[in-house]
Formats: structure tokens, sequence, C-alpha cells
């Protein structure tokens, strides 16, 4: 049957190959009973003929008004191909815009329209005007020569346009299958003096990191790599060959899964991240210790209204990085990194686990987490070589992250309790950032910063943050550039003479390279303190970042 | 005959304009237009779309902006937004994620890439330039009743159509702008143009619209924004290659954890 009606509408097609005349119109008719007579086939829709019927015979209507069709004049039918040559879909809407207008004040709108068509070659790519006019349409789509700015030119397409005005042709999705980035980023430091066991002034270190990520079309779906490689001029112990991102994720309803190789962050504040415990700090990369490395993991998140809770697996353990013998930031003595140990049996094996939940109360986050597993920080113990062998405790850990947004005040809190073998302590970080924008009526915003940190193991032990405070300001120039500056101190409130700080400030150079300084400032007189072996190791950096 | 019937409408219509002036300048409908144009663009669901800035310095040098932007229109709130930053390149992998609500302040995040967070930030302060453009954050917020005071105050031909004048004032104090003033298409209930006055009352900004393509057979949305800054001769294209429109979005799309995954 089907075969049969395909087969009639073939030949139908045949026998309306040539051209055809239609009678002289008359009192009673109407384009859309003279397209009756005119539509080939069920297959061809009756807007696409009125269309067409439009198009072919631009002067049978009183200013190409569909609706003021002229009386005696003999329409010319088009061809079936050229019937079809419209989407049914466009025909429709244009047909439903055309008898709209109204005979009278509207018929101008239409011939507006028109106009507006052969103006916009966007426009004259889907619905051609009527056949006089073709050419200058065509003409128009051809160049790319760029539309009237002024307003008084500016008329509204009466069709609907899917194409779209660039010069360049654009990505057709919203994600292309594929995505893929590489940074190669190269640093040159710079130590004013020379290192207390002799290490040089000067240092020249080069990253590359590689970026890939698949996203299936409905986004459940993602799979993401992220390689990265780093090699250090003086301290081997600096070169690293690290998997950052290597997982695949999905995403259902109320939940995702992740399996594989990622980066978690947890916390609010600035100045340190008690909280922030599932991967381990690449340290050598930075003395902040926002660096981190990749850490294997099974992580399963649910969602729903009672917030986001997120179970972590994680079956592998990375080691902290540490600085080399010839390496500059670190103790006197050597780290013997070749012999770490572990409380655990199971070594960098064990079997790590986290929870969390956060949920935001409007203005209020709140995050409450669990770890159990390797401690992330190593503890020290002096070998009869006279090195630093690193020792990895188990441990317990509730954290605690809450934040405040009132107005241009974001109040921020993180607290951690935590045991191990050795010791339980409590350690906290409170403050808060003010936004200012517009700065001295400029588009400067500043980002006002201020954190006290607490910790509540004695002041003998060498760890930082014991009762210090951080101040700090962001700026940001809001310029072509995106420059900006972030200027921060910790000032030990026990020691008076003792305090770090640092400035970091960048700026884009071209659409693929950033620029960016980093200076180092240490200050401590207290031997017992963590500042006290890296007090002569003040720096100036030098990076510049390539995207390719 | 004709003369006799053209007379007394002439006097009709002059004696309106005479009147006109001397009632208040708006009797709410500044207003009833806001409404209507808020109705008018109600209902189109969800929309992805790929845009690039040409950001424009006084001496004409260019710079460019890729992202992607996803948006969610809430029935009964502000829209959600999600943009992701493809260049420059430095600030590729970035998103930012925007809940607006009509008469309180809007619930914003930052992902950053390098550090894998998502950072909660403070968005009472909107007329903050977005992404070094001329384009201020709440010049690229949703359109919302509850956002501005308004202020009918003429027709004026624009093009070969007339457009209906409104002066809008910012209900928000912290907003950049003494006030604006709109053309809207009387037609199609779209801003044509929008002047914008700095807090000392000077004209800061023009924006023109321009391209209005027509979507879901409702939806118009232009396709070439023009932001000029008198003060600075500094100016931003901003262009939209693409809108789609029912790309199955939900609400589950628009929170942190979708920010999280957002590439």
């Amino acid at each position: 049957m089907r075969l049969l009606i395909s087969s009639l509408a073939f030949i139908t097609a045949l026998t309306n190959a040539a051209p055809q005349q239609l009678a002289p119109v008359q009192t009673a008719d109407t384009l859309w009973k003279l397209a009756t007579q005119a539509r080939p086939d069920e297959q061809v829709a009756m807007v696409q003929v009125v269309y067409a019927l439009w198009q072919a015979n631009p002067d049978a209507f009183t200013d190409k008004n569909i609706n003021a069709l002229r009386l005696g004049n003999q329409l010319t039918v088009p061809e079936r191909s050229q019937m079809l040559a419209i989407s049914e879909a466009k025909a429709r809407q244009w047909y439903h815009q055309a008898i709209a207008a109204k005979p009278g004040r509207s018929i101008k709108t239409l011939a507006q329209a028109n106009n507006y068509t052969t103006k916009n070659p966007d426009t004259a790519a889907i619905l051609p005007a009527p056949a006089h006019e073709q050419t200058t349409a065509t003409a128009a789509t051809s160049s790319t020569k760029p539309q009237t700015e002024s307003l008084a030119n500016k008329i509204y397409p009466i069709s609907p346009v899917l194409n779209t005005p660039e010069t360049k042709p654009a990505p057709e999705h919203w994600l292309s299958a594929l995505n893929q980035a590489y940074t190669l980023s190269l640093e040159q430091r710079f130590y004013p003096t020379s290192g207390e066991q002799g290490q040089r002034n000067t240092n020249t270190s080069v990253a590359l990191s590689a970026e890939w990520v698949w996203q299936s079309n409905d986004r459940a779906h993602q799979l993401v790599l992220e390689p990265f490689l780093r090699w250090d001029q003086t301290d081997n112990k600096r070169n690293l060959i690290d998997v950052r991102q290597a997982y695949w994720q999905y995403a259902g309803d109320g939940f995702d899964v992740k399996a594989g190789v990622d980066i978690v962050f947890w916390g609010v504040t600035e100045s340190q991240h008690l909280v922030d415990v599932i991967n381990q700090t690449d340290l050598v990369a930075t003395i902040d210790g926002e660096t981190k490395l990749g850490q294997p993991m099974l992580n399963w998140n649910l969602y729903g209204d009672a917030g986001t809770l997120s179970f972590y697996l994680l079956p592998y353990f990375r080691e902290r990085t540490l600085a080399g013998v010839d390496g500059r930031l670190r103790p006197p003595l050597p780290f013997a990194t070749e012999h770490t140990e572990y409380e655990s049996a199971q070594a960098e094996k064990n079997l790590d686990f986290a929870l969390r939940w956060t949920r935001q109360f409007d203005e209020l986050d709140i995050a409450l987490s669990y770890f159990e597993g390797n401690n992330r920080e190593p503890l020290f113990t002096p070998t009869a070589q006279g090195q630093l062998q690193p020792l990895y405790l188990q441990m317990q850990q509730l954290g605690l992250e809450t934040q405040l947004i009132s107005g241009s005040w974001i109040w921020k809190l993180e607290a951690i309790y935590r045991k191990t073998r050795q010791q339980d302590f409590i350690a906290s970080t409170l403050g808060f950032e003010y936004t200012q924008v517009g700065l001295f009526e400029s588009s400067w915003d500043v980002g006002w910063i201020a954190e006290y940190q607490y910790d509540s193991r004695n002041t003998l032990s060498p760890v930082l943050g014991q009762n210090d405070l951080f101040l700090g300001a962001r700026l940001a120039a809001n310029d072509v550039a995106g420059s900006e500056i972030l200027l921060g101190l910790v000032q030990d409130l026990d020691n008076s003479d003792s305090r770090s700080a640092k400035i970091e400030a960048a700026m884009r150079l071209t659409s693929n390279l950033r620029l960016r300084f980093d200076a180092w400032l240490f200050q401590s007189q207290q031997p017992t303190e963590a500042l006290y072996f890296i007090r002569h190791d003040d720096y100036l950096q030098l990076s510049i970042d390539y995207y390719f | 005959m004709r003369n006799a019937i053209i007379t007394p409408l002439v006097l009709l219509s002059l004696a309106l304009s005479l009147l006109t002036p001397l009632a208040s300048a708006d009797d709410g409908k500044g207003l009833a237009i806001a409404k209507e144009r808020k109705s008018r663009d109600a209902g189109w669901g969800d929309s992805e779309s790929l845009t690039t800035m040409v950001l424009r310095n006084a001496a004409g040098a260019e710079s460019k902006r890729e992202m992607r932007t996803a948006a969610l229109e809430m029935p009964d709130d502000g829209d959600k937004g999600l943009t992701i930053f493809d260049e420059p390149r430095d600030v590729r992998g970035t998103a930012f994620l925007n809940h607006s609500h009509p008469s309180s302040e809007d619930d914003q995040w930052l992902y950053l890439p390098a550090l894998k967070r998502v950072k909660r930030i403070a968005s009472r302060n909107k007329s903050g330039p977005f992404m070094g453009s001329e384009f201020a954050y709440e010049d690229l917020s949703s359109f919302e009743i509850a956002k501005f005071h308004f202020n009918y105050l003429r027709d004026e031909a624009c093009g070969d159509s007339t457009c209906l004048v409104i002066e809008q004032t910012p209900a928000d104090e912290y907003s950049g702008y003494s006030k604006s003033v709109v053309w809207l298409n009387q037609q199609y209930y779209q801003p044509e143009k929008i002047e914008f006055y700095d807090k000392k009352h000077s004209l800061l900004k023009t924006l023109t619209l321009q391209d209005y393509q027509l979507y879901l057979d409702k939806y118009w949305r232009p396709h070439k924004l023009r932001m000029v800054n008198h003060q600075t001769a500094k100016s931003t294209d901003l262009i939209i290659h693409k809108i789609s429109f029912n790309t199955g979005r939900t609400a589950a799309d628009f929170d942190t954890n979708a920010l999280q995954r957002a590439r």
C-alpha cells in the first residue's frame, strides 16, 4: 500500500514537472483554495504549496500580502521540488504569521518583513523572498556585508531564522564530544639568599598538563583524564609524573557515582584548608599546600531535600611530595622518603573512607564530614643516618564547615577534631571575606579577608597556625587582561617576630598566555617553629602559562 | 463633507494631546507594559546558547571571550543560569552558577577548575564588569518585575515601527544605575535600545539589541547586543551564535553538584 502511494506520488510529480498555470483568480478564490488545486500530492503539505505559490507569483498579491490576492491574475504553479525546498515546519510558521497580516495596516508589516528578508542574509537563506527578489537575496547570502547598525534600520523579521550571524563557523553543540586542553608552564624562582644547606639561588621548572573530557550527549556519562608532568632543574624530588584526574562518572536522578582518580575539595576558608583531607598535598609544587595529587576513589553522591550525602572509598594512598637534598624550603635534615613507614599493616593500600553531608539553608551553608584512614600529614622521626623518616599514622577526623552570606560579607568557619595514636587535637579557622566593588570609582574590586587560625596542640610542636592571624586582600582589576593581585600576611600572635607574607599577581598577555608573579617572605626567630627552618628561603617567582 | 468628519477628530486628538501632560505621567502604564513584556516571554522552559563577546577599548583593540550558557525558567522565582567559560584559555573550565531571585539577593557560585573548588560568592554587588566587558552582571540577569519601578514616558518612532519608552528605576540600592530608559518595540514587547544612567544621573552606557529571531513560535531573542560606554568609549559586542530550547535540562542541572560536573 505504501509502495502504491509513493509510486502514485512519483507519477503525480512527473506529470507536474512542467510549470502549470491555474485559472484566473475569481472573487471567491483564496490562496488556500488555489493551493488545493495546485497541490501535487499528499506528501507536500498545504503550507508548502501556499508558500511556493506566493514565492512564484510575487505580482499576484497587493504588497505581497497573501491575504490580498489580485483578481484576474493567473498563478504559475511551481514544481513539486520547489514546494519541498522549504520544510513543512518553517512553511507553517511563515504561514501563521503571514495570514495574521490583515489587509490595511498589516500589509505594510508583511512588506517590511520582505524587505528585511533581502537585507538579512540569514533570513534569506531560509526563506527566499518572492522570485523577483531572489537574486538580491542570494547575493546577500554569499556576501558577509556587515549589517547596518543603526536602530532606525532594524526591523523584526517576521519569519523564524535558525541560522547564525557569525563570520566563523560556530560549534554545533553545547559540548563537543571530546574537549581537550593543554597547559605548559615555565617557572623561574629566585632566592635572594643561598640555602641553609648551600642550595642554589635560582631554579627553573617546567610543567605540562593535558585534560581530555568526554561527555555523552545527555551529559549522564563523563570521562575525564588529566595527566601532569613536572621537571625541576635542581631538585629531582620535585620531578613528578601524576594523574590528577582519570575517572568515569555517571550522573543519574538524584545521585552520581564516580570511579577513578580525582581531586576533591572540601572547605570554605582561604588561608588554610583544615577539613580538606581526601587528596594528598603536592607540597613541593607550592608552599601554600593548595596543589594536590590525584586520589584513586569510588565516590557516591546522593542529593535530596535533606542535602547532599557523599561517600568515598579510597583504596590507595599517595605520599606527600617532599623536597630533596638539593631542594629549598625544607628542614636541615633531608627526608628519607624511600623509607616511608605506615602505622597500617596495609601501608599505602589501607582502605580509607570518608563521608560528608552538606546542606544549604538559604544564606547558611553547613557541611559535616568524617574521615578514617592514613593521615595525609606525615610525622618525621630522625634516623641514625641523620635523616627524617616520614611516618603516616592512622587517623580519625571530624570536620565542620559553615559559611554565612550576609550582603557583601561572608563569614566562614572550619573546624576539625583529629585523633591519632599519638595525640588528639582541635584546630579551627574562623574569619570573613568582605567584598567591595568599584574601588575609588574605578572598576577595581577588592576582597578583604581576615581569618584567625587556632590549633590546640602545644606551642612546642612545629605546626603552623596555632594562634595566628591571617590578613589578606584580593584585588581584581576587572580589565581585559584579567589582572589580579592577592596580598596575604600570617602573623603569629604568640611570637611577634614570626610571620610569613605572600604576593600573588597575575595578568593575561594574550588569550593563550598568562603571566604570574609570586613572592614569599618568611620570618622567625624561634628554632621550635616550623617557619624557622625556611626563614632564609624567601623567594620570587615569575611564571608563564601557555594554554593550547 | 470629508473635512467635516476630519475636523472634530483632529480637535479631539489635539485636546487629548494637551490633556496627557497634565495627567499624572504614568498611571501604572509602565508597570502594565512591563507585565505584558514579562508575560509574553513566559513559558520558554529551558535553553542553551553559545556566545562570543568582543571587547573593544577606546583605540579599537579587540579581545574575545567565548562561553556557553544554559538557562532554566523558574515560574515562581528568578531564572537559573549556568555559564561555562571557554576563552580566554586561562579561565577555561571556570563555571558560574546563578540562582536569581526577583526580590532578594541572587545565590551565586563559581567553580574554579585549578582547585576543583566550588566557591560561593557574595552577590550583592552586581554593578561590577562581567569578564572585563562593558556588561555588568546586572545587565545579564533575567528581567523581573520586582527589580524595577516602571514609568511610561512616551511613544516614539523607532525604525519603521513604534516603541514604548519606559523609564526603569532599579529597586536594589546596590545597582550601579540611577535609572535606565528602555525602548520597547510596541509590536513584540522586546527591547530595542536601553540607556543606562550612572549614580550621578549622567548617561553611562547604551545597549542596542539586534537580530531578533523567533523561537518556538513565540519567543523573540536578540542575537547581537552592543553595549557602548559613553564615558570610556569602550564597547562590547555580545553575539549569540546559537540558542536551543527544550534541551531537557531540569533544576538538577543547576545545583552545586551539577556545577562540579560542568564541563
